[in-house]
């Protein structure tokens, strides 16, 4: 079977863990606690690591030449953050974004002509162990940044009140922020590790920093500084909020372009 | 008498024929269900029987020997029994009728509050005194196993119990929007009016068992405390120095002027304030909700949240409906299998619109 057979597969779990997910919501009008979801999630995840597992034999290395490996690698790590952490912390509402969420990454990867074949240049299973934990934290901020927009959006219908039954479906503030805290921690923690290990790679072979370097460490910097900010209140948590999602955009958008560094393309 | 489908009867008496001064009179106690089911069963001349007595209604339901002598018998039996003539107050329905009654009665369609769920659990405790009692045999078992399974789907499938419907349990759900688990965050309640004794008694019922009570009467705030245990009676000048570690709070005082202004709550920083105002003239300044963290709702906020529910709940009625409607089915094809041997089910008692509907599930 073709490798990318295996994302279609893991496209189609997603979407149905989607659908019933919301399907779930609306009937219930409560939090989802289902297995299907679970199973449906694991589902893709499986597929998921098949297509990057495949990949990465025919590559001979970590599956990161292109941006559709780079999508596929972010969206399985936000499908094994919800299998790893999503189940002891209030697995449904992590579910209730983790479908959604993965289902656009894989229809936006397949969709838009990113899968064509680079010349990839191998660096030593430090820039390997670099590539892996910072799409690894992507993935996880991703979560965090969906947290962060569920409360933004959360807080302005409770605000300006509002009230309709699909808002009960939705977890609560109180649960959002702790999500929210939480996964950019772990998130920011993968980073810093993937980071350090990018940096001893440059210090063992002599590499000048680059322009990408330098928006590397930027952007690591605002993760930690919002981190900080939210754990010692420095700002508001709306605000807080806001800026993780466009952190987190930029980040999203421009990741190909940071893959440079680890790559040297 | 041969069971048929007809046998199945239901006799009652309810808040939509009778007003609460008869309904209190006929009401049964569990205490007194032994003797109730006893004596009704022996002048309706019923085989199988199980009696549900709530503050909206007092019905029973069985199977018949006589089903004619049981609906001429049972206002006979009330009126007999109590003193007061109650043929226009009763009802009475047989086969289909009851069939489909009891499943609506149990899916919460003919409630007083459309969709309540506290109906459902009365449904099973009837159930389980008539089965203790020995008057629940294979048709009423069946019949009642039936209906909860109607129930539970037409709850689950439709939103016929979404949202609630009281000012108090409403409050109690944004609270628990905001908060999650109440049991760890503290309340405070500013005056001690009746809404506001009934919303804490909601949020109560939830979780929040940190209760502070502030009252200008502190003898009142004290009384309060005995209704909810690990509660605290706080002086009235006091409460303001609580308000930092308060979570959620209640106003509702007879005062002319806003209790709470911005710069009393600048040092929660991050930290959630839900305000409940039920309060008039109000006594928390609206403006205070530009702050983030802050949310405010008075009482016309609540009541506007518990009115769409009710919209909401009623619009579901008829698609509850539907779904109940193949359970009866169901049921009536295993009765009229197993139990009833004529007449088939075509000539039972169905108003036109049932039999409508039967035939379209049926094609």
């Amino acid at each position: 079977m073709p490798e990318r057979c295996w994302i279609y597969i893991a496209t189609l779990a997603t979407f149905l863990a989607t659908l019933y997910a919301a399907r779930k919501a609306y009937i219930r009008q409560a939090p989802i606690h289902s297995p299907t979801l679970r199973i449906l999630l694991f589902i893709a995840l499986i597929a998921q690591t098949t297509f990057l597992h495949l990949r990465g034999l025919s590559h001979g290395h970590c599956p990161t030449t292109n941006p559709f490996e780079t999508l596929a690698f972010l969206n399985w790590a936000s499908l094994l953050t919800y299998q790893l952490i999503g189940t002891p912390f209030r697995h449904s509402s992590i579910g209730l974004m983790t479908a959604p969420l993965a289902t656009f990454i894989n229809i936006l990867a397949l969709l838009m002509p990113l899968d064509y074949p680079t010349q990839y240049r191998i660096q030593g299973w430090m820039m390997e162990l670099h590539i892996a934990t910072t799409l690894l934290a992507y993935g996880i901020l991703g979560l965090a940044s969906m947290a962060a927009l569920f409360y933004i959006i959360q807080q302005r219908i409770l605000k300006r009140r509002l009230i309709s039954h699909w808002l009960y479906t939705l977890p609560s503030i109180d649960s959002l922020i702790t999500a929210q805290f939480r996964l950019h921690l772990i998130g920011t923690l993968c980073l810093f590790i993937g980071f350090s290990a990018g940096i001893t790679h440059l210090i063992h072979t002599n590499t000048p920093p680059t322009i990408q370097f330098t928006t590397h460490i930027i952007l690591v910097l605002a993760f930690i500084f919002l981190l900080l900010s939210n754990y010692f209140q420095w700002l508001p948590r709306k605000v807080i909020a806001a800026t993780l999602i466009i952190t987190y955009c930029i980040t999203l958008a421009t990741i190909n372009w940071l893959q440079g560094f680890s790559t040297g393309l | 008498m041969t069971p048929t489908a007809s046998t199945l009867i239901c006799c009652g008496i309810n808040h939509q024929t009778a007003p609460i001064e008869l309904r209190e009179r006929v009401a049964v106690s569990p205490e007194e269900t032994f003797s109730a089911l006893e004596s009704i069963t022996r002048h309706l001349h019923l085989s199988e029987a199980i009696l549900l007595s709530t503050c909206n209604r007092v019905e029973i339901f069985g199977i018949s020997q006589d089903p004619q002598h049981s609906a001429k018998a049972w206002p006979r039996y009330l009126t007999q029994r109590h003193g007061t003539d109650f043929t226009p107050y009763t009802f009475v329905n047989t086969g289909a009728d009851t069939v489909i009654h009891l499943f609506e009665l149990a899916a919460g369609l003919r409630s007083m509050v459309v969709g309540e769920t506290e109906i459902f659990g009365q449904i099973k405790q009837a159930y389980a005194l008539a089965t203790a009692e020995g008057y629940v045999q294979k048709a009423t078992h069946r019949l009642f196993q039936s209906a909860f399974s109607a129930a539970k789907e037409a709850r689950a499938r439709t939103t016929i119990s979404a949202g609630n419907v009281s000012i108090g349990t409403v409050a109690a759900d944004l609270a628990e929007k905001i908060f999650g688990i109440l049991s760890h965050h503290t309340l405070m309640l500013l005056g001690a009016g009746e809404i506001s004794e009934r919303t804490v008694r909601s949020l109560y019922s939830r979780g929040a068992k940190k209760i502070l009570i502030a009252n200008r009467t502190y003898d009142r705030a004290h009384h309060l405390t005995k209704q909810f245990p690990e509660s605290k009676a706080i002086p009235w000048e006091k409460w303001p120095s609580y308000l930092q570690e308060t979570d959620i709070l209640i106003a509702s005082t007879a005062a002319q002027h806003h209790l709470l202004q911005a710069q009393d709550i600048q040092s929660r920083r991050n930290k959630p304030l839900f305000i409940i105002d039920l309060s008039v003239p109000r006594n928390i300044d609206p403006n205070l909700n530009k702050i983030e963290n802050i949310y405010i709702y008075n009482i016309d906020d609540l009541s506007l949240i518990a009115e769409n529910n009710i919209l909401q709940r009623q619009a579901a009625i008829a698609k509850a409906k539907e779904i109940i409607l193949p359970h009866a089915w169901k049921f009536l094809q295993w009765f009229e299998k197993n139990i009833a041997t004529t007449p088939p089910i075509s000539s039972l008692n169905l108003d036109p619109q049932h039999n409508l509907q039967i035939s379209n599930l049926k094609s």
